[in-house]
């Protein structure tokens, strides 16, 4: 098999927005750089409102000419499978685009991340003719019946840390339920995004279905949540960035919001569990993408007997990475996205120190070009330290012992996020006792992350966001219901 | 009969079209208290002409139930359920009288019966249709819900009332009418739960009530074109014959059979749970239910231990009439059961199996079976292969959890099995491996209004009970409308 590494100076997309099925040349802006190594590697642009404007009316006017909501729902289901279809045949150079300017190694990229783009696009698809309303019981002389259907626009704002998967479970679902999408890729990853609008075009879906916005948050993102055309805003990143787009959002008029936003989740190991499932699963937890996922479980929550083994294991699993520049295929251990990213994890891990966190492993940055950071283990941590309350987006994991079920659940739940949860046991009565108990809107019992099947859905509570994205769910909240009752 | 607070309920008539009724040959059946063996009354023994005439009534109110709104069924459901409520001790006292049954049961029994009434009054608001997305955009296509139409209702003696609202509250809901037809050993049960429909407002001919002898009932049940669905629990070969006679006239069918459920504990189980568990599915209704656990499999490590404590659970139970207080094992329902138990009971001793408990002692009569724990049961048994109904819980050893799943399989029978594990891992393997439609993990009971009843393979067709429980009495029927613009 020929090898995935690549010279990325030879990847080049040129950073433009994407509007109405065509590129859209526009002013150098943020210097985007590459991760791995420091280097600079485009520039990219920023909409303002006026490109937003041109790019939601880009949308409504595809919904007006090409029938998308109104056609035949399987012809949504052709054209979105002919996308997915031509996302995996050029997997190679989408994972290319992704690997450049992102944290993603070019292994996990192209065999991970790009098929299951395409393999979400496909689920997300089939729902279209297979939704339907209900018929509700009434008088005789009555019917009632609830119709749902598209919302119309949908705004999209995607994050940094798994760009083309994330702008997929966007795209996908809004598409399939009949909607038109204006997304809005991080301006640190923008590159993967632009291609799968590129893709769509050639797949067939009318032109102008989806608009690619460059731009950050403060300006593009802005307007985009505040636009009147807009009909829905769908957005993944973090806690903050969330709540600044609800207050937009109700400032310029009111719509429905998906938010998946932050977490700190808590790997609750009890003293029953198989040791080395466990531990295996707490340090892929914390070191996939090198702590940047919003799903990272943060705070590892072990019982006292076995807490000295359990620690040892997963620092034991810590020295096996291997740290290097994302398209190389060799590389399994992630860079931080950017050296202001890198900068407050270190200020983080510091500020512990000082506040008597015992470092196990860990605790800098390493030293090569790029911006990478130790698999960091903190002990004796006060538990009001950002360290344990704040969600870090790195590889930092803190270690808090408890005796009984009780104070677990306690320590658990002692969190403004409520993202996810792991819980490890054999037994099966606190298996089920834990997935109730725990205040987060996904539990995994000895395993850590989302299984490939798409059908569960995944959302936070708390501070963690609202509603969902995946499963059927996902399906749902891309269509909107109306009830009808009709006087026979 | 003797006791009542409300005489008015005890009724030793048919019920068809609203009006109280003899059979037209003037013949009755003979009741009897299985505890004494005592007449307590007749019911008539009607045939073929009545079973017709039932049928009839319940078309003709079927034009007229099916056409009122759901709120105004469920209205009438709802004063249904609050009448068995008010009169619990009278239906409770009825229900032992003639099936044997200890009151205190038998009031649990009014109670769960009751639940199906409430449960399905509650559901007939939720029956909707569906509007599916149409291949092509000039169409839309609607699915409507209707009534079956006239059901035959066909019930056992084990449980003389729940059995009954399971099937005719759902079907009353969904807009159907019912000709119930009740076991010939427990027909004053099914009776008064007719004289409280009536009080209830339920109108004349939705639910009709034959009593008698089966065959010529059933025969007029199942080849009357008019009667379009079945639904019968009892055994597995009644079960097959009617479905052989419903066949010409293709009626929908539901069958709730015969089981012969495993009862499996392994070495890592709660010892205390498991023997509180194996108490409650062995010994309800002194093992004459459905989904009593026909085979106790043990596991080697915890063996010893299980019988210890499950011998001194049983050999204290208490037998006797079941009006008595105090007594948790009435009377076998008739001499037959009582011959089988003896019969199963000499093949294992004969074999092998010995008898792990203290002799309970019991009152004099013919229709009186001690509770029994009996060890070193093998599959070579006839209680292993046939459903024994009975207070005997033979216990089988087992070593590896693959043996314990073959032999709980090894039947042609699937409706209820029971296992204790702690282990996670281990609790939906042996979950998905047992091919039983209701499975109790770390329980002995089964049985709510709340969850669908019913078994694979040879125990039976359907689900009772749950939102599935009324689908039974609906037909989906697709409407298609062209032409729209």
């Amino acid at each position: 098999m020929m090898s995935l590494s690549f010279d990325p100076a030879t990847v080049d997309l040129p950073l433009r927005h994407h509007i109405g099925g065509e590129f859209v040349a526009a002013d150098a802006g943020i210097e985007v750089r590459r991760p791995s190594d420091g280097a600079v590697h485009g520039a990219c642009p920023v909409a303002d409102a006026t490109i937003v404007d041109r790019a939601v009316e880009a949308a409504r006017e595809a919904l007006r000419q090409s029938g998308w909501a109104s056609a035949r729902p399987r012809e949504r289901v052709r054209a979105l499978h002919a996308w997915a279809d031509l996302i995996m045949r050029e997997a190679e150079r989408l994972g290319r685009l992704e690997s450049v300017a992102s944290t993603r190694p070019i292994a996990q990229s192209i065999t991970g991340d790009v098929a299951i783009t395409a393999e979400q696009i496909r689920f997300f698809a089939e729902f279209a003719d297979k939704e339907g309303g209900d018929l509700v019981p009434t008088a005789a002389d009555k019917l009632g019946f609830v119709q749902d259907e598209p919302h119309g626009v949908v705004g999209a704002i995607t994050p940094w840390n798994f760009p083309v998967s994330m702008a997929g479970w966007k795209l996908g679902p809004a598409l399939a339920a009949g909607n038109a999408v204006v997304l809005k890729p991080s301006e640190m990853t923008p590159h993967s995004a632009l291609m799968l609008a590129e893709l769509a075009v050639k797949a067939g879906l009318p032109k102008g279905l989806v608009n690619i916005v460059l731009g950050d948050g403060a300006t593009t993102g802005s307007a985009i949540t505040g636009h009147p055309g807009i009909a829905k805003v769908s957005f993944t990143g973090s806690t903050a960035a969330g709540a600044a787009i609800m207050a937009n959002v109700a400032r310029t008029g009111i719509k429905p919001m998906t938010l998946e936003l932050g977490g700190k989740s808590p790997q609750m190991v009890f003293g029953d569990a198989d040791p080395e499932l466990a531990a295996e699963c707490v340090a892929r937890g914390i070191l996939a993408n090198a702590g940047q996922v919003c799903v990272a479980g943060s705070r590892l929550l072990v019982e006292a007997p076995v807490a000295d083994e359990i620690v040892d294991r997963i620092r034991k699993r810590f020295g096996e990475i291997a740290a290097g520049p994302t398209w190389h295929e060799s590389t399994n251990y992630s860079p931080i996205v950017s050296e202001r990213q890198l900068a407050r994890i270190d200020m983080i891990v510091t500020a512990a120190k000082e506040h008597g966190a015992e470092v196990l492993t860990g605790g800098s940055r390493i030293d090569r070009p790029g911006y990478f950071y130790q698999p960091t283990l903190l002990a004796n941590i006060d538990e009001h330290s950002p360290a344990v309350t704040e969600e870090i987006f790195g590889p930092v994991l803190s270690v808090q012992r408890f005796d009984t079920e009780e104070e677990a659940v306690g320590l658990a739940n002692r969190s403004s996020y409520g993202l996810c949860s792991g819980v490890y046991t054999r037994d099966l009565s606190r298996a089920m006792r834990m997935s109730r108990a725990m205040e987060a809107g996904t539990v995994w019992v000895n395993r850590y992350g989302r299984s490939m099947d798409h059908i569960l859905p995944t959302g936070g509570f708390k501070g963690s966001g609202l509603g969902k994205d995946l499963g059927r769910q996902v399906y749902r909240e891309n269509r909107r219901t109306k009830s009808v009752l009709i006087d026979l | 009969m003797k006791g009542l607070r409300d005489e008015d309920l005890f009724r030793q008539k048919g019920l068809i079209d609203g009006a109280w009724v003899s059979a037209d040959s003037a013949a009755t059946v003979d009741v009897t208290d299985p505890a004494t063996g005592e007449t307590i009354g007749s019911v008539p023994d009607m045939g073929a002409g009545e079973t017709g005439r039932a049928i009839a009534a319940a078309d003709r109110a079927f034009a007229e139930w099916r056409c009122r709104t759901n709120a105004e069924r469920a209205e009438r459901l709802f004063a249904w359920y609050g009448l068995m409520l008010e009169h619990e001790d009278d239906l409770a006292m009825i229900l032992t009288c003639e099936q044997g049954k200890p009151l205190v049961e038998a009031r649990g029994e009014i109670r769960y019966g009751a639940s199906f009434v409430r449960w399905f009054a509650e559901e007939a608001r939720r029956i909707g249709g569906g509007t599916i997305p149409s291949p092509t955009s000039d169409r839309r296509i609607v699915v409507l819900k209707q009534p079956v139409g006239v059901a035959a209702i066909v019930t056992p003696w084990n449980f003389p009332n729940a059995m009954i609202t399971r099937k005719v509250a759902p079907a009353l809901a969904a807009g159907c009418t019912v000709v119930i037809k009740p076991s010939e050993f427990t027909p004053f049960s099914a009776l008064a739960l007719g004289v409280l429909a009536e009080r209830a407002g339920i109108p004349a001919g939705v639910i009709n009530i034959v009593t008698g002898l089966p065959t010529a009932i059933g025969k007029e049940l199942t080849s009357n074109p008019t009667v379009r669905k079945l639904s019968f629990t009892g055994s597995t070969k009644v079960g097959a014959l009617l479905m052989e006679e419903c066949a010409p006239t293709v009626k929908r069918l539901s069958l709730e059979l015969g089981g012969n459920a495993p009862f499996i504990v392994f070495d890592d189980a709660d010892i205390d749970l498991a023997v509180e568990g194996a108490m409650a599915s062995k010994f309800r209704n002194g093992g004459q239910t459905c989904v009593c656990s026909n085979r106790i499999l043990v596991q080697a490590g915890i063996h010893d231990a299980f019988v210890e404590k499950l011998a001194a659970r049983v050999s204290a139970l208490k037998v006797g009439r079941g009006t008595q207080e105090g007594v948790e094992i009435g009377p076998m329902i008739n001499d037959a059961a009582v011959e089988k138990i003896r019969r199963h009971l000499d093949d294992a001793l004969s074999k092998g199996a010995v008898r792990a408990s203290v002799p309970v002692e019991v009152p004099d009569g013919p229709r009186y079976i001690a509770p029994q724990v009996l060890t070193k049961a093998t599959t070579a048994m006839l209680l292993a292969s046939e459903e024994t109904f009975g207070p005997v819980a033979p216990i089988f050893k087992f070593t590896e959890e693959a043996e314990a799943i073959r032999i709980a399989n090894a039947t042609p029978y699937g409706l209820a099995a029971y296992f204790y594990t702690r282990d996670l891992a281990r609790s939906w393997r042996v979950g998905e491996a047992l091919e039983f439609g209701m499975v109790g993990l770390n329980t002995g009971i089964v049985s709510t209004e709340v969850a669908p009843f019913g078994g694979v393979k040879q125990s039976g067709l359907g689900r009772e009970g749950a939102q599935c429980g009324i689908e039974e009495y609906l037909e989906s029927k697709a409407f298609h409308i062209g032409g729209l613009g």
